[in-house]
């Protein structure tokens, strides 16, 4: 079987379920506005959602690994490339 | 380095970054500035296993002037694999693996207006993807590498993206949006029946959207939440969701946690969640532990004979040291890390020493200046 063909087997939740989950959330957040000048806390190094490797991000080898959690997209994130 | 993050939060900022293949381009972004800031950045990383060694390295260097900001980043990985064939693989012999990959990165920014900021980004690498193609190019070389239809394996890629981002709520409130493309020539799989050796698709095309939110929700709590979708050759799409969460438990505490789902039609799912506590003890000291769980269901299996991957389970937990001073910082952590996989079936008996459990250890150093 090609991977292309659609087989039965266990159902994966719908995409549509988890993008209206990734607006409706930002929907609640997009609700609440704090001053500039209340934000003190918010500008400390780990709270800035960063890629820099010195704040902590998440490993570059993992997604080798975890081929569920790589964000990249294509070879890496097809999982296998090679696999049939 | 406090100091100036703080008075940069006072001028409206936040963290962004361009969607790449290196997403180390993270930065803090002012509003417009006249003045030219820089930043460099140098970061080494070893996942090692008994027989898997991967080492990565990388220097990043960028410049933010006005309106306009880029960075360009260079990165070099290495795999080394004892490969060790099955025992009842005939054709297969043992065999030491060193292979590399070098990748190079360029992201801009362009600021336009006062809420909008257009994003672009290019890159290219040439090597292997990862070490499970390593591991199955040898096994392909050693049993078909004497027929004329065997081709040795050239892997490449290039990427190229471009994206917006938009302030719709002044310092509290982001979205950004992206589309890239992939272009990928793979490590291929071999088949072979009465009609010979058959080469498998030995190049990917990817189209990637993301969609991505952030928000402050409070003086203490900031929160992300990303979507994306992916579309390669040959594959059902791909989909993910990714959720965290920063918040800042008091003036020395900060917590992180996070959580994702990634799903593929007919079968594939993965979920995995994680989270870290950093206490700040003196000045320019921060002490940090943190964890991992990931599982999935296993990669889709298309045949009876399949080198796809089983469920995996891992987990991990470790130490980071942070010290800033100054512009430069520098970030040492640790970690032991455990991967486990379901049972190989007989179709993938031929990888059984390819998908065995493993215990690696996890060590990532970093330093950044910013000046």
């Amino acid at each position: 079987m090609r991977p292309s063909e659609k087989s039965p087997g266990k159902a994966v939740p719908n995409p549509a379920f988890l993008a209206a989950l990734t607006v409706g959330l930002a929907a609640v957040g997009a609700g609440c506005t704090v001053p500039v000048h209340a934000q003190r806390l918010l500008a400390k190094p780990g709270m800035q959602f960063s890629g820099s490797a010195a704040l902590g991000a998440p490993s570059k080898l993992l997604p080798q690994v975890e081929s569920g959690a790589a964000t990249s997209g294509g070879g890496q994130a097809a999982g296998c490339s090679s696999c049939r | 380095m406090k100091t100036r993050a703080i008075m940069l939060a006072l001028l409206g900022l936040t963290a962004g970054s361009v969607q790449g293949k290196d997403a180390s381009q993270a930065v803090v972004e002012p509003r417009v500035s006249t003045l030219v800031s820089q930043q460099f950045e140098a970061d080494f990383e070893a996942l090692v296993a008994d027989d898997i060694q991967l080492l990565q390295g990388g220097l990043a260097y960028g410049q933010k002037h006005g309106r306009f900001e880029w960075t360009a980043s260079l990165a070099y990985q290495t795999f080394g694999l004892d490969y060790r064939p099955a025992p009842f693989d005939f054709l297969g012999v043992d065999r030491a693996l060193n292979e590399g990959r070098i990748a190079a990165q360029a992201n801009g920014r362009f600021r336009w207006g006062q809420s909008v900021s257009l994003l672009g980004s290019a890159g290219v690498y040439d090597g292997f993807a990862n070490y499970r193609s390593v591991w199955l190019n040898e096994y392909f070389r050693q049993q078909f590498s004497t027929l004329p239809e065997y081709v040795p394996a050239s892997p490449r890629g290039e990427n190229v993206a471009a994206g917006v981002r938009w302030e719709y709520l002044p310092a509290s409130a982001f979205v950004e949006g992206t589309v890239s493309y992939l272009h990928d020539e793979i490590a291929p799989g071999y088949e072979i029946d009465f009609a010979g050796l058959r080469r498998d698709r030995h190049h990917l095309d990817t189209l990637a959207y993301q969609l991505a939110f952030e928000n402050v929700l409070s003086r203490r709590v900031r929160v992300r939440n990303e979507f994306r979708l992916t579309d390669t050759t040959e594959r059902e799409l791909r989909y993910a969701y990714q959720g965290s969460l920063n918040i800042a438990l008091g003036e020395r505490w900060v917590a992180r946690l996070f959580g994702g789902y990634t799903g593929e039609a007919p079968t594939f799912a993965a979920h995995y969640y994680g989270g870290a506590l950093d206490f700040e003890p003196a000045e320019g000291w921060i002490l940090g532990v943190f964890g991992r769980r990931y599982v999935d269901s296993g990669e889709i299996e298309n045949s009876l004979f399949s080198s796809a991957a089983p469920g995996l389970s891992s987990w991990q937990a470790g130490l980071s040291l942070r010290r800033s001073w100054g512009v430069h910082s520098f970030r040492l952590s640790a970690a032991p890390y455990r991967t486990r996989f379901e049972p190989a079936g007989l179709g993938t008996a031929f990888f059984q020493n390819l998908y065995r459990g493993r215990d690696w250890a996890l060590v990532q150093l970093a330093y950044a200046a910013d000046f």
